[in-house]
């Protein structure tokens, strides 16, 4: 049921949410007179242990250096194209007779070894763009050269469930939101650190500042029911996402960094209806312009170790079987290296899918590191095939309307 | 020292002196802008509109700064609150060498209501 026409200042739910707890980052369910959170949270739970697969992605912002991440060094194009920046190949982990993961990666070759990670090779879109916001914005809504206002994740929310239902479908742990889960129905819960997840205040408003959050508007015209029930669904996603972060005790390292899918993990864990969520490398972490060799060599253990570690995690916690993690970046790097001994924006570049339903191994091409487009790789998988895939085949849902189109998907799950 | 390391050292020197002077060079273009503070004194206009307890301070700036009657439950907890910042009492008069903080905290907390933003 549709909230605008009874604000009557033509002022829309989003809007309205906009300036109200959605400013806060703070999700709100989706019907126009929600009932008290934990009713829906309970039956949402109920419902996700049914059929509850679960995608994570994971955005490697800044250009990751797939030449880098998946060594070609069966092919001297490679290293004649990066003479002082190119990983000799006993610093690699094989994976066959033409390439290998960058030896700071061991968690992604013991997951390959046991079959639950796949790799995609040469993935890309059409005429590349080669700035960070516009290509990452292609990424995000799935339409290259659309200007599509709601993010591909999101899209895929309301696809799942149209009715926006179920609270906190999506979840971005991120200091804002990104427009990978921007939806039309639902309304991503938004965090960083789950701790400091709770409405400021000064500690002598503590109280006060709970029963306002808490108490609902009995009386009052339908507007003042609606925004007292946003506040209340506000105030329970807080202190729920609080409690099962506090709940939450693994005994798996996630090495350095994490990544934030310990509280990925700790929500799972806590059965929070969520099928969605999304984690991101912030500050364009991979743009590996100068000096790239030590920082990038570190990038991909900070994303190997935690990776590798989530799914350990997800197996302690019975639900390997739902859940699936995938890696994204908003273009590779160019193949020569450039004078900084860095390298520069580029295309294509591999995608990762993780989990216990995936078929490991390798799909798609290696891109011709001769046939090149002015020194960039050409695409060989369009990025939407692996995402098709995990709409279609893991999330059991029509990609065609999320993604305003048909593309072929990948014979990836089991 | 190889000559990635001299080179390494050079960028280094470069770009902090570089942001150095950027910096420099920003500073020597701000403008200042004035800024006044409001001039409030909560307590003192508490007491000249005639309110003498904590809950008619709640109820006036309740009128005051929101739309919509807030609900009891929320009513009551603004006055248990400003009653315990003013130290137990609900006599304003009483309290009005140290009311202006507790006065000026109870708008925050009117302000932060959600019925605030149906203005």
């Amino acid at each position: 049921m549709s909230v605008s026409k009874y604000l009557g200042r033509g002022l829309s739910r989003r809007d309205l949410m906009r300036h109200t707890a959605g400013g806060l980052g703070i999700a709100v369910g989706g019907t126009f007179a929600p009932p008290l959170f934990f009713s829906q949270m309970a039956q949402a739970q109920a419902q996700a242990a049914k059929n509850g697969k679960i995608l994570v992605v994971v955005e490697m912002s800044g250009g990751n250096d797939g030449l880098n991440t998946v060594v070609p060094y069966g092919d001297d194009a490679y290293y004649k194209a990066r003479p002082k920046i190119g990983v000799k190949k006993a610093d690699t982990r094989r994976i066959d007779d033409y390439a290998g993961f960058h030896k700071n990666m061991l968690g992604f070759e013991k997951l390959y070894k046991d079959g639950k990670l796949a790799v995609v090779h040469g993935a890309g879109y059409p005429n590349p763009s080669y700035s960070h916001f516009v290509s990452m914005a292609y990424w995000h809504t799935a339409n290259p050269g659309g200007g599509e206002q709601y993010g591909w994740v999101g899209r895929t929310a309301d696809a799942m469930e149209p009715t926006a239902k179920t609270p906190n479908m999506l979840v971005n742990v991120d200091v804002s939101q990104s427009l990978a889960v921007r939806s039309e129905k639902h309304v991503p819960l938004v965090f960083d650190n789950p701790d400091n997840f709770k409405r400021a205040a000064f500690f002598s408003e503590s109280e006060a500042v709970k029963t306002i959050g808490e108490t609902s508007a009995a009386k009052g015209n339908a507007t003042q029911r609606w925004i007292a029930g946003v506040s209340q669904t506000a105030f329970a996603a807080e202190a729920s996402v609080r409690k099962a972060w506090a709940d939450y005790k693994s005994p798996i390292n996630y090495g350095i960094t994490g990544l934030a899918l310990r509280q990925v993990a700790a929500l799972i864990g806590a059965g929070f209806p969520t099928q969605l969520y999304y984690v991101a490398y912030r500050n364009n972490s991979f743009d590996t312009h100068v000096y790239q060799v030590g920082v990038h060599e570190r990038l991909l253990t900070y994303t190997a170790d935690p990776i590798e570690a989530f799914q350990r995690d997800v197996e302690r916690l019975g639900r390997a079987d739902d859940v699936v993690l995938m890696t994204i970046s908003e273009f590779g790097r160019r193949v020569p290296e450039n004078t900084s001994l860095g390298t520069d924006h580029g295309s294509a570049g591999p995608m990762f899918v993780v989990g216990k339903p995936v078929k490991g191994g390798q799909y798609g091409k290696h891109p011709s590191l001769t046939d090149l487009d002015d020194g960039n790789l050409k695409f060989t998988t369009d990025f939407r095939r692996v995402y098709a895939t995990m709409i279609e085949k893991h999330l059991k849902v029509d990609s065609t309307k999320v993604l305003k189109g048909k593309f072929e998907t990948f014979d990836m799950f089991a | 020292m190889n000559m990635a390391d001299q080179v390494a050292l050079q960028e280094d020197f470069n770009t902090r002196t570089a942001g150095a002077v950027g910096f420099q060079m920003a500073a020597e273009k701000i403008i200042p802008i004035p800024r006044t503070m409001p001039q409030l004194n909560l307590a003192n206009g508490t007491l000249a509109a005639g309110l003498k307890t904590t809950d008619q301070a709640v109820d006036y700036y309740v009128r005051r700064f929101v739309a919509v009657p807030l609900s009891p439950e929320v009513r009551t907890s603004l006055i248990k609150f400003l009653n315990g910042q003013l130290g137990g009492t609900s006599d304003l008069a009483a309290a009005r060498s140290y009311a202006e903080e507790p006065l000026r905290l109870l708008i925050h907390l009117i302000m932060s209501t959600p019925e605030y933003q149906l203005g």
